[in-house]
């Protein structure tokens, strides 16, 4: 029974309040960790499957070291922990992994393909259950699907991990990314989420693979396909404030939230400051957490446009999605403009804004012109052109 | 000289973990992502997005 003279607050406050404080303090209060690349799929978009090789997997985290970068988290005031992969359940010690994570008190979430739940793994979450699981659909076509995911069978056992979620009571979600594979069956993969009570939302954004390779990028949607899509209002930010082209305050490479209150740490235990931000790692094989937090933090605040980058005083940078990283791998320089995100920011602010917008292309900006080019190969089922 | 803030006491309170409002309470960085203020900027509408808000608290970074 709850003591009386303690009030009661709801999670929204008591999260928007410690999110408030962490970002005005530069406090790391959350961590991604990758607990492993292995997988027991291959989805064509995937930015780890590179990885998921036994050359590279003898190279993760062992247990005794991931246990002791989650003792450094809890001692550094970290409370929101995300498990994610590759595929979490694919580590035969997963539970070990889990259940000292729980222990130290963690608010835990859970990112899986959802495939390889069975009853006795629900069994034991149901016992000591995670703040919320998230799981990919991908498509709701078991073709698709299976396509997607280069594993025949992967759509049945979803479906079987999906159900056993929701007959569970354990707090689920779905999510999805739009593709142009699979952008005709978007309002069949929003009835799939609304039939378990699930709000619909997506995701659009793909990135280069970990080692480089740009397949997963054929995947995208065109920028004027995306502006017709966000299903958001864009014309108010979450300040209620109309967006606004503008340009930027400071010449500051990540001008999003990186370096601030939370941390990305690889299944190779490479501590960085966003799932995508791989300009400046340092790993904790060799440093403390604290350590490698203080090394690594003021040295991605310190990546700065030097250059004559058109993104360096762009008017369109709100509406921007690039990030550093996929630049460079796209482009061969972090600080490159991408000229896909280039006509995304411009069709996006187009929408919301009354006035004449230029592209940030135009006007005498330029870009490097290194671009590598994709291959277009795949061999699509029936029914769906990419 | 800034003016030292007067001492308060800690004060505890409870809170029961309810993953419905984990969309909602993710917008605290807003005093300083507008265009024209802050070093750091936020995507207008990202912050109710599943899996793309900047400051979501399931302690994953965007995707």
């Amino acid at each position: 029974m709850s003591d009386p003279r303690i009030s009661q607050i709801e999670y929204r406050d008591f999260s928007a309040k410690l999110h408030r404080h962490s970002f005005e303090r530069e406090r790391v209060i959350k961590a991604q960790l990758e607990i492993t690349y292995r997988c027991n799929l291959h989805c064509r978009h995937c930015y780890t499957d590179c990885y998921n090789c036994p050359g590279k997997i003898k190279n993760e985290l062992t247990l005794g070291e991931i246990k002791r970068i989650l003792d450094e988290m809890a001692g550094e005031g970290i409370l929101w922990l995300n498990l994610t992969g590759g595929e979490i359940l694919m580590r035969k010690d997963f539970f070990d992994i889990y259940d000292y994570a729980y222990d130290l008190g963690f608010i835990l979430t859970l990112f899986t393909n959802g495939t390889l739940l069975t009853d006795k793994i629900i069994a034991r979450l149901k016992k000591r259950p995670p703040f919320f699981i998230d799981v990919s659909c991908h498509s709701v076509r078991e073709d698709a699907f299976d396509w997607f995911t280069k594993t025949r069978g992967s759509f049945q056992r979803f479906s079987k991990g999906i159900q056993l979620l929701k007959e569970s009571g354990l707090p689920f979600y779905l999510k999805t990314k739009a593709m142009n594979w699979n952008l005709s069956e978007l309002s069949d993969i929003r009835h799939f989420f609304e039939s378990f009570g699930l709000v619909f939302d997506y995701t659009t954004t793909l990135y280069p693979t970990l080692n480089g390779d740009l397949a997963p990028l054929q995947f995208r949607l065109s920028p004027e396909v995306i502006s017709n899509l966000e299903a958001f209002d864009l014309d108010t930010s979450c300040t209620g404030r109309k967006a606004s082209t503008g340009k930027p305050a400071t010449d500051q490479l990540y001008r999003c939230l990186c370096a601030t209150n939370m941390i990305h740490i690889n299944a190779f235990g490479e501590l960085g400051t966003c799932t995508q931000e791989y300009e400046v790692r340092a790993s904790l094989k060799e440093y403390s957490l604290k350590t490698a937090i203080e090394h690594v933090f003021p040295a991605v605040r310190s990546l700065k446009y030097e250059s004559d980058s058109p993104c360096r005083d762009c008017n369109l940078y709100l509406f921007c999605q690039k990030k550093p990283t996929s630049a460079r791998l796209e482009t061969g320089d972090a600080k490159s403009p991408v000229p896909y995100y280039c006509d995304l920011a411009y069709n996006l602010a187009k929408k919301v804004t009354d006035s004449e917008i230029e592209h940030p292309l135009q006007g005498g900006g330029t870009h490097n012109g290194k671009e590598k080019t994709l291959h277009l190969s795949q061999n699509i089922p029936g029914g769906i052109e990419p | 000289m800034e003016k030292k803030k007067p001492y308060t006491s800690p004060k505890i309170f409870r809170v029961e973990l309810n993953h419905d409002q984990a969309i909602l309470g993710t917008c605290s960085t807003s005093s300083t992502s507008n265009s024209t203020g802050g070093n750091r900027a936020c995507q207008p509408g990202n912050c109710r997005r599943r899996g793309n808000a900047a400051g979501k608290d399931d302690g994953a970074p965007p995707s």
